[in-house]
């Protein structure tokens, strides 16, 4: 072999290096880096007070505003690039009526938590239309000022108030509707499973995959780490927090997003040494894959099996843990959580006129929340579960 | 030390095939596996070349090290535990063993491409054929989602894949053992190599496969390719070598055109492995052995003819067998101090094979 023969070959690994780089920045990594800059500009602008969206955006929508961004380039891309399989994930998903009934009222929960908002606005507060009880039922008429149902007699001398169309699920003891509360609550719910799907969950399979396939000291390291920080309690972590800065949802949401992923990065990581040692695997690196091709491509998609349950479980997980700070009273007190709610609901603050109703007479204030905090966490697992057989090719649905 | 790694070099430029261009030349390989207690030295100071257009087998028990040697051709034999501890390995003009990873890659697949033995865990199950060809051909190359799609279904075509163009949409598990074994070859040969390293394709599949097979590995020989095949099926190695390398404890103990080593096996070794071979079955009481030595010849444990001389040092040089550049035998019989007649013919060992005497099947 000559020594021109040699240059020869060896400019044209080049080429091929180049091509192949070339190649991957011009589909999904463009698209992330346009949104990207779109997010940054768009941040800069309204910060600078040069454009405004319209509506006041606080740092925790822009955070979230990212997630979705982050979430768009994960999920969305691939999923419009393969339109195909995306069908076909999403029919297999559906075709059991309990996973399309969960399916359902996630994506149904998704579009309130981030239109309901801004459809509804924030009512007007009418203390004088307080603990109206739903549409179809009736409420003590002496709780509130004005009754806008009809007034009836009951036993002795208690006169009732019937619920009205104008608060179909009835109002609060501050006269919120309860359906405003809802959607707010709903848009929490929300901010939690973007902020976790979008940072944690990418955080936790990035260290979990690199710890399982690179081995050695990265996966000492890693390994050890997780160790150390699954000892870390989050609620303590919590409110160090919460005695030096004000109660917010992202002070929650980074202090128990990034004390808990470490479960699924250990999960991830045992996974990975096994399907490292697969015999696809082998042939990829035959063909000249590169690791991080290797890994995201045949590594992630076949752990999807024990991944995606778990991802739906912290998921769950997460919005039960921000639903119990809000009952225990520490969230942020402009936010209308649904665990606030219920905590209202069960033990209703004495305001104004003075009178104590027991928790039961309000029923509608706790239960609704109650009821759509149940079935978020029960359709998240319902979810994980259907997506995680539907993923499965080898699966026959 | 360095007197059989010299003697290759003389070896395989004596082979007589002057007409054709050396593709791979190995020289001098030596991979160690870490465990906990010394290193293993699967392959031990590995030499051959092969030509293009060339088959070339490498044959020896379960454990020889011929895995070991072909993954550490293109490094992808998992460092660590393996270290490639010595050797070079020329491909075409590029030293493989001091490439970069990126350059290595670039060369996996496009240039040098692995079948390997079991066929059911080579695909990967999450993806469709198609996609995996689709993969194999961009991988090297920038072509087009639809181009790229039909030259995956005319590879599966040329695998012998029936009604190709329909099943390009299944998953690996629609397909049957020997379907798979045929479709991780069309992956292999996707970027068109130059040199395809086939470890023990036709093992895991049924007889009618394996002669499917052999047609195939046929065909892509006669279109340029070159193979190195390793196999314990002697049939395929009849079917398809040129040349045979027999491997044994980590060394080549012997090597030679295909009807020289298999008409007069001449190292002890190749005699028993001949022997043991009834057609279906071969070889494979590695738990029955004692420990193999680490130096000198790997066989004189086991060989009914072992000397002094075989113990210490690399292992024995390669002499010629009966004058026979082409045909060489690492064992100190051959040698000029002493008789190869005095460890027995092999063409009398070959007649009481065929017959079914002793030292024939029974053995087995």
């Amino acid at each position: 072999m000559s020594d021109t023969d040699n240059t020869h070959r060896f400019e044209r690994v080049d080429w091929e290096e180049i091509d192949r780089s070339g190649r991957s920045l011009s589909s999904t990594r463009a698209t992330v880096a346009v949104s990207l800059l779109a997010f940054a500009a768009l941040y800069t602008l309204e910060t600078a007070g040069i454009v405004s969206l319209g509506w006041h955006l606080e740092r925790i929508d822009w955070v979230i505003l990212l997630g979705l961004v982050v979430l768009g380039s994960l999920v969305g891309v691939p999923a419009v690039r393969r339109p195909e399989v995306t069908r076909r994930i999403i029919s297999r998903l559906v075709s059991r009526p309990i996973h399309a009934a969960a399916a359902g009222f996630l994506a149904a929960l998704s579009l309130v938590g981030i239109f309901g908002s801004l459809i509804l606005g924030s009512p007007e507060l009418s203390f004088a239309h307080r603990l109206h009880a739903p549409y179809g039922f009736a409420s003590q008429a002496g709780w509130h000022a004005e009754c806008l149902g009809e007034i009836h007699q009951g036993e002795g001398i208690t006169r009732y108030c019937e619920g009205s169309l104008s608060y179909p699920l009835g109002t609060n003891h501050r006269g919120h509707p309860m359906g405003y509360l809802l959607v707010e609550g709903a848009r929490i719910t929300l901010y939690v499973l973007v902020f976790t799907a979008a940072f944690i969950v990418p955080l936790a399979s990035t260290v979990g995959v690199v710890a399982g396939f690179r081995g050695g000291r990265i996966d000492d390291f890693l390994t050890s780490y997780i160790d150390v920080q699954l000892c870390v309690p989050a609620i303590v972590a919590f409110f160090i927090g919460y005695m030096y800065w004000n109660a917010s949802l992202l002070l929650l949401l980074v202090m128990f997003g990034l004390l808990s992923w470490g479960g699924i990065a250990r999960l991830v990581r045992s996974e990975t040494l096994q399907r490292r040692e697969d015999g696809h695997v082998l042939v990829a690196r035959s063909l000249g894959a590169s690791p991080v091709y290797i890994a995201k491509r045949h590594i992630v998609p076949n752990i999807t099996n024990t991944l995606v349950p778990a991802i739906f479980h912290l998921l769950a997980l997460l919005v039960l843990v921000e639903a119990g700070v809000a009952f225990l009273g520490f969230h942020d007190i402009e936010l209308y959580s649904w665990g606030s709610t219920i905590q209202e609901g069960l033990d209703p603050p004495v305001t104004g006129v003075g009178l104590r109703m027991a928790a039961h007479e309000i029923w509608w204030v706790s239960t609704l929340p109650a009821v759509a905090l149940t079935l978020t966490l029960a359709s998240l697992k319902l979810v994980g579960d259907g997506l995680r057989d539907a993923l499965d090719p080898r699966q026959n649905t | 030390m360095t007197l059989h790694t010299d003697d290759t070099t003389d070896g395989t430029d004596a082979l007589g095939r002057g007409d054709r261009e050396p593709l791979l030349t190995v020289r001098d390989l030596r991979t160690h596996i870490t465990t906990e207690g010394d290193p293993i030295r699967a392959v031990d100071g590995v030499s051959f070349r092969i030509d293009r257009g060339e088959t070339v087998c490498l044959v020896g028990e379960s454990g020889s090290g011929k895995s070991v040697t072909c993954q550490s051709l293109t490094g992808l034999v998992p460092q660590p535990p393996a270290e490639i501890v010595g050797g070079t390995v020329d491909f075409d003009g590029n030293s493989l063993l001091e490439l970069e990873d990126s350059d290595l890659q670039a060369i996996r697949g496009s240039h040098i491409a692995h079948v390997f033995q079991n066929p059911q865990s080579a695909l990967d199950p999450v993806y469709t054929v198609g996609d995996q060809l689709v993969e194999a051909i961009t991988i090297h190359e920038t072509v087009s989602e639809r181009e790229a799609v039909d030259r995956g279904i005319e590879l599966l075509g040329r695998v012998g894949i029936p009604n190709a163009a329909a099943r390009v949409d299944d998953y690996p598990h629609e397909f049957s053992g020997g379907m798979q074994q045929r479709v991780a070859i069309a992956i292999a040969l996707a970027a068109d190599p130059d040199l395809l390293i086939a470890d023990e394709p036709t093992t895991a599949v049924d007889v009618t496969v394996q002669a499917r097979l052999i047609e195939l590995f046929r065909e892509l020989i006669d279109g340029g390719m070159s193979l190195l095949l390793v196999t314990h099926d002697l049939r395929v190695v009849a079917a398809l070598a040129d040349r045979v390398l027999v491997m044994f404890g980590g060394t080549i103990v012997e090597r030679g055109p295909v009807e020289e080593l298999f008409d007069r096996p001449a190292h002890p070794y190749t005699r028993e492995l001949m022997a043991s071979y009834d057609g279906v079955s071969r070889r494979d009481d590695r738990s029955a052995r004692g420990a193999i030595p680490g130096d000198g010849c790997r066989f004189r444990g086991e060989c009914p003819h072992a000397v002094d001389d075989c113990a210490g040092g690399d292992q024995p040089a390669f002499h010629p067998v009966e004058s026979r550049d082409a045909h060489r035998a690492a064992c100190v019989y051959y040698g000029p101090e002493r008789d190869p007649a005095t460890i027995g013919d092999p063409t009398v060992e070959n007649e009481r094979r065929l017959l079914g005497g002793p030292g024939g099947e029974s053995r087995e």
